[in-house]
Formats: structure tokens, C-alpha cells, sequence
């Protein structure tokens, strides 16, 4: 069998994985030392080796041109000064993390999905609210707006004052454990309501700074 | 990816684009000012091989290095904020990328008909043959276009910028574990089509 070395193989030779030597190739060929003899006999004899300091070749030589390339459009003023792009980045101010990329927007992901929660909850607070009131409507039993409107506010008035007494019961004595009032559905649907509306007040802001 | 970065004499660019204190502000501005020098003129290149448009790469330059300011980033190390920048870089070309093939689908933009059908028949270049080495450089920039823009990009960071599988994983996304597999494809994709136009490492003996 012969060796993939031989000329008369080397245009048939094809690589079918990456070589194992393929790192010690390419940090010789970035540094400025010589190249180790059994490593040039090495490239000498491996297709893939062979491919890669010929390619590295190719493209450094592209990299030369395009790089002399930018110094001229650079010389020609078609590029920002460092000066101004500095001037520039700092004129808005806010720092906004979104304009670095799909890692950092990944990383807001959960923030996202917790506005987003927010907001459903306080669709879903004003859908409940509706059909409570049509509901009432319905029955006919009392008449629609003052009716409902006075056991709303009232319901929520109890729920505010119920959830502002388990907070403050439960800041003094969070040992305790102490939370009456914080179960009953008045303050549920007061925490409900809260959050709805910081939620949105929050979806606001943040599309009113995006804009 | 230190050679470049040589200019910045080994010190982090720390930048900090909020940062209200005048003599900080003042400092900052220089090292970015020296970080521009050393990674512009590459990053140009980089830029100008992945999306094949002299223009395009001006401005993806510019927004690239304006981004990398309003990030609020802090570089550990002139490596560290040399990958990052490149990070910056590649998402913008990968937005621009997308955008394109919105536009395209959409019919807003036709595609850009390919410019090498009146490209002459390679030849053998001998050594210290000018006009040799630039129809080379013509055809490997036009094997380049062909490539998928990932593929374009994973060689230029090997070969060019000299990244390590770690940077390269980090400025495109992609797993550390997988970067050798995926170089070593992109490079026999390259070297297919260099060898469909009469180039490869045994011609060019």
C-alpha cells in the first residue's frame, strides 16, 4: 500500500477527518519560530496538514490585502473616528444591553417571560372583572353599574386593607409566620390587581424607552 | 488573537461607556481610541469576507464598535474585549444576514447575480507572480462567497485571526467541542471548490 506522501497519491488524496496535529500546525504557523523538522515531515505527509498550511496561506495573503484595503478607505474618511464613535455612544446616555446581541437577550429571556406573565395577569383580572359584571347584568337582580361597582370597590378596599395588614404582620413577625388575611380570596384578587397594574406600568415604560 | 492587540501594550481597555468622572472618561477614551487602531483595520477585513460588501463592512464596523460601547462591557483582558468586539461583529452579520433573507423572500431586494462568469480559466501562479496571486486571491474570494456564512467565518477565525477553539465557540455561538469538526468541514468545503477551479496544495507546488 502506499503512502499518502508519495506525489502520485496526493491529488487523489482526499482527508476524511480533522488530523490530531492540526493545533501544533497552526500555532507553528502563528508564531514567528521555526517549524520542529518532525513536524514539517508530519505536514509533508498528512492531507489534512497539507490542506491547512496551504489554505493558511491562501488566506493570510487575503488578509494582507483586505487589511491594506481598509487603511485606504480609512485614510479616505469613510469610517468614524474612534473620537466620534466614543462622542456618539455616549450622547444617549442609558446603557442598553439589548444592542449586544442574542447572548444577552437570552439572558433577559426570563425577564421577558415574567412582564409577559404580568400582563396576562392583568388581562385576565379585567376579563374576570367583565364577567362578573355581566353576570350580574344578567341575573337582573341588581342594577348593573352602581350595584356592582360599590361591591367592586368594596371587595377591594377589603382586599388592600387584608394584604397591607398580612405584609405588615408578616415584616414584623416573618419568624412567626404570622399571615392572616393573606389567604382570603379579597386579597388574592387585590394582589392580582396590584400586580396587573405594576406589570403593565412596567410594559409601558419599557416600550415607551424602546421607542 | 494577542499579536494585534499588541498596540494596547498587554493593557485591558477597560472601558466604561457610563462612567460620568472626567480624568476615567479621559483615560477611557484613549485606550479605546488604541483599541480601535489595533483591531479596526482586521475586524474591517473580517467583516468585509464574511458579507462580501465593501460598504456593508464600513458601516457593520462602525455599529459594531458603537454597540460594543453602549454594552457596558469590561474587558478582562485585550483578548477578552478583542472576542467580545468580534462577538458584536458576527451578531451584526448574522442580523444583517436575516434581514436580507426577509427582504428577499418578500421580493424587496433581487439576489446579487454572481459577478465570475467572465472570470478567466485559472492558472498555475509561479512564485512572484503578481498578477498570478491576485486572479488567486479572486478565486478564493469567490470559492469564499460560495461558502455558507458560518463556514466563512470559522476559517477566517482559524486561520486569519489565529482564535482559539474557545474564542471561536464564543464569538459564534457554536459548542467548544464541536469548533475542530466544524473547521476542519468548512476547509474541505474551501478546498472542493478552489480544486473545481485548478487550485490546490499539490497544484500550487
Amino acid at each position: 500500500m502506499r503512502e499518502p506522501n508519495q506525489p502520485e497519491n496526493r491529488a487523489m488524496t482526499q482527508p476524511a477527518e480533522p488530523c490530531p496535529r492540526e493545533g501544533d500546525v497552526l500555532h507553528a504557523l502563528e508564531s514567528p519560530r521555526k517549524m520542529e523538522m518532525s513536524l514539517v515531515r508530519h505536514v509533508e505527509g498528512c492531507p489534512a496538514c497539507r490542506e491547512t498550511v496551504w489554505l493558511h496561506g491562501l488566506l493570510a495573503q487575503d488578509a494582507g490585502a483586505l487589511e491594506a484595503k481598509a487603511a485606504r478607505r480609512q485614510a479616505a474618511g469613510r469610517w468614524r473616528t474612534p473620537a466620534a464613535l466614543w462622542t456618539l455612544a455616549h450622547r444617549h446616555g442609558a446603557v442598553r444591553p439589548e444592542a449586544v446581541g442574542g447572548s444577552v437577550r437570552r439572558a433577559l429571556l426570563p425577564i421577558r417571560v415574567v412582564e409577559g406573565l404580568g400582563g396576562l395577569l392583568a388581562v385576565l383580572a379585567v376579563l374576570w372583572g367583565l364577567i362578573r359584571g355581566l353576570s350580574a347584568a344578567a341575573s337582573g337582580a341588581v342594577p348593573l353599574l352602581s350595584e356592582w361597582g360599590r361591591r367592586a370597590s368594596e371587595t377591594l378596599a377589603r382586599g388592600f386593607a387584608e394584604l397591607g395588614e398580612a405584609l405588615a404582620t408578616s415584616a414584623t413577625a416573618s419568624m412567626a409566620g404570622s399571615t392572616a388575611g393573606a389567604g382570603s380570596p379579597e386579597a388574592v384578587m387585590a394582589l392580582v390587581v396590584l400586580l396587573g397594574v405594576a406589570a403593565l406600568a412596567v410594559g409601558l415604560w419599557h416600550g415607551w424607552s424602546e421607542a | 488573537m494577542n499579536a494585534a492587540t499588541a498596540e494596547l501594550g498587554g493593557v485591558a481597555p477597560s472601558l466604561d461607556p457610563v462612567s460620568g468622572d472626567g480624568v476615567e472618561e479621559a483615560g477611557g477614551q484613549e485606550a479605546f481610541a488604541a483599541f480601535h487602531r489595533a483591531t479596526a483595520r482586521p475586524l474591517w477585513a473580517y467583516l468585509m469576507r464574511s458579507s462580501g460588501d465593501p460598504d456593508l463592512a464600513d458601516d457593520l464596523l462602525q455599529e459594531a464598535y458603537y454597540r460594543y460601547l453602549r454594552s457596558g462591557f469590561t474587558a478582562e483582558s485585550d483578548a477578552h474585549a478583542r472576542s467580545y468586539l468580534y462577538r458584536v461583529a458576527t451578531n451584526l452579520l448574522r442580523d444583517y444576514g436575516r434581514h436580507r433573507t426577509v427582504q428577499r423572500r418578500s421580493g424587496e431586494v433581487e439576489p446579487r447575480p454572481p459577478t465570475d462568469d467572465a472570470a478567466p480559466a485559472p492558472q498555475a501562479v509561479a512564485p512572484g507572480d503578481p498578477a498570478g496571486a491576485a486572479q488567486q486571491r479572486r478565486d478564493l474570494e469567490r470559492c469564499m462567497a460560495e461558502l455558507e456564512p458560518r463556514d466563512r467565518r470559522l476559517l477566517w477565525l482559524a486561520h486569519v485571526e489565529g482564535a482559539s477553539h474557545r474564542e471561536m465557540a464564543a464569538i459564534l455561538e457554536v459548542a467548544e467541542a464541536s469548533v475542530r469538526v466544524l473547521v476542519f468541514r468548512a476547509r474541505q468545503r474551501l478546498v472542493a471548490r478552489l480544486r473545481e477551479r485548478g487550485l490546490g496544495p499539490e497544484e500550487s507546488r
